[in-house]
């Protein structure tokens, strides 16, 4: 019997037309058959109009039981709102929903930081690369200007292959937005002030 | 025979009814059109263009709002959620994407806070996020007044609300126009569009839903008591570094308000950078030293309203990242000199 034969008679079956025991023995056995009967029932009620009020599919349980393992710290009232859900109004709930994705980046901000470990291990030791949201801050003084910097050159003429230009694409794209990121908006007036009179300095 | 005659006729009356139809479309559409010339010429008083605008940045500090949009950009779209209210005075205003990973930009007052799937919450002074709004709308108008004129152009009707459209349109060929429609009663940003030089749209907001509200919503006030990052406090000085090279030309207005030296993100090379802005646009240019003999390809594209270019000058490549023309951009890189 192929599948979707068996799924005909599990369909039978919870519509009461077949007496088959053959398909109650595959069910006891296939654990996505019996998935499909569990759906059938629940098509059946729906169609007969006898759904219970609360629908507690798997589904439903695993976003609960991930809700509850998640470290709420951007927004502390979320965890406990999202316990009492059941007796929050809806529009609440509905509003808190929206601003939980931010108590996922505790994980993503995590995960971030042993990706910059692992590329660390991988590359170079001796290259310290700061953490990507630090690294667009000012290095200090510490190292030479990178037009003065004392390159360790291979004296041969190289083109850069289409990979490697393309990553450096990438990086130069993901540098700007970060940039723009981390702009210090409020302070441009003034600083451009200061700027324009220093001009004649800078371009001596 | 007789009843072909009169069916071809009949064909023919209806020909000609279609055709004075066609022409009275045609001419309401002519009328329409002088209407048109006539508006923008009469509006080109740019007083009501700009009491518009005030109303715009008026409404966009004080008002209770919440609207959903999507940001159209070459063939991208992104859905966002805008949250704006004031508590004790105070705005505050949550951004929140709602395709992919999602990220949320929060603003409290003159604090920003990025919270990004890759990276870890971080705030940073300032009162104009980089996020999917365009900053024009933030901007100070008498002062981009003197490189943009705005025309109040007519009306019409945008996410079913009434709307008035301002036109921003650059004096020179070194920016992008900006058209905007504004909800008539209110004030605030309906749709918006950049316009390059040619006419062609190249990134767009549409507003598809607009509430306003007349207490803060109950996100913003969670928002007013939640817990965020400090804002990051960066010294002037190091963000301000003297570089050994110069930009020749710059469009007129911009000016620089950074420049450092920093690891391109996630690369293990140094760059020197510097950061441009009229208080509209804000651009990056990078140098970065190449190895002895080494050649780069140049490299140019766009992306919405986004144009990448890179050239080598001598031993460096010099790469140029922002919402500027292409042409505007190539004549700053080459202008680039060492002193």
């Amino acid at each position: 019997m192929n599948s979707k034969s068996v799924k005909e008679s599990v369909s039978a079956l919870v519509d009461g037309q077949d007496e088959n025991s053959k398909a109650i023995d595959k069910l006891k056995h296939d654990a996505s058959l019996s998935e499909s009967f569990a759906n059938y029932h629940l098509i059946g009620d729906a169609m007969r109009n006898e759904l219970p009020d609360n629908l507690n599919l798997d589904l439903a349980a695993n976003i609960a039981a991930a809700i509850e393992k998640e470290p709420v710290s951007f927004a502390p009232n979320a965890k406990v709102t999202a316990q009492n859900e059941e007796v929050a109004d809806n529009k609440k709930s509905n509003v808190i929903s929206w601003f939980k994705p931010a108590a996922q980046y505790g994980i993503a901000a995590s995960f971030a930081a042993a990706l910059v470990i692992g590329f660390q291990t991988e590359t170079q030791q001796d290259v310290h690369v700061p953490q990507p949201v630090l690294q667009t801050f000012p290095i200090g003084g510490s190292l030479d200007p990178v037009s003065m910097q004392q390159v360790e050159s291979i004296p041969t003429s190289r083109q850069y292959s289409a990979a490697e230009q393309s990553q450096r694409i990438n990086a130069y794209i993901m540098d700007h937005a970060q940039q723009l990121k981390s702009r210090q908006t409020n302070a441009i007036s003034a600083e451009q002030v200061k700027l324009q009179q220093a001009e004649p300095e800078l371009d001596q | 025979m007789l009843y072909l005659q009169n069916k071809l006729n009949c064909n023919k009356q209806n020909l000609s009814l279609i055709n004075k139809h066609f022409y009275t479309t045609r001419n309401c559409l002519k009328k329409w059109f002088l209407a048109t010339l006539f508006f923008s010429f009469s509006a080109l008083a740019n007083d009501d263009a700009t009491t518009w605008l005030s109303k715009m940045k008026t409404a966009l500090s004080e008002q209770q709002f919440e609207m959903s949009f999507v940001v159209v950009h070459g063939n991208k779209a992104d859905p966002w959620r805008w949250y704006h209210g004031q508590i004790n005075g105070q705005e505050i205003e949550v951004l929140t994407s709602l395709n992919g990973p999602g990220q949320q930009i929060v603003r409290r007052g003159d604090n920003v806070t990025y919270l990004q799937p890759e990276q870890l919450a971080y705030t940073i002074q300032g009162n104009v996020p980089a996020g999917p709004i365009p900053e024009i709308i933030r901007s100070d108008i008498s002062k981009i007044s003197q490189w943009y004129d705005f025309h109040l152009v007519g009306k019409s009707r945008v996410a079913g609300l009434p709307a008035r459209l301002i036109r921003v349109i650059a004096k020179d060929n070194n920016r992008f126009n900006y058209w905007l429609w504004l909800h008539e009663e209110s004030g605030l940003l309906l749709k918006s569009a950049l316009i390059n030089q040619q006419g062609e749209v190249l990134e767009q907001l549409q507003v598809s839903n607009l509430q306003i509200q007349s207490e803060p919503n109950e996100l913003i006030a969670e928002v007013a008591k939640a817990e965020l990052p400090e804002p990051y406090n960066l010294v002037p000085s190091q963000s301000h570094l003297v570089l050994d090279w110069s930009i020749g030309w710059m469009p007129e207005g911009f000016a620089k308000v950074k420049s450092d030296q920093h690891y391109l993100l996630g690369q293990k090379e140094i760059v020197d950078y510097m950061m441009l802005t009229d208080g509209v646009v804000w651009f990056s240019v990078y140098v970065r030293r190449l190895n002895t003999g080494d050649k780069i390809t140049i490299g140019e594209f766009s992306s919405g309203a986004n144009h990448y270019a890179s050239h080598q000058i001598g031993e460096y490549e010099v790469t140029l990242i922002g919402k500027i023309p292409p042409k505007t951009a190539n004549q700053l890189l080459k202008s680039i000199y060492w002193n």
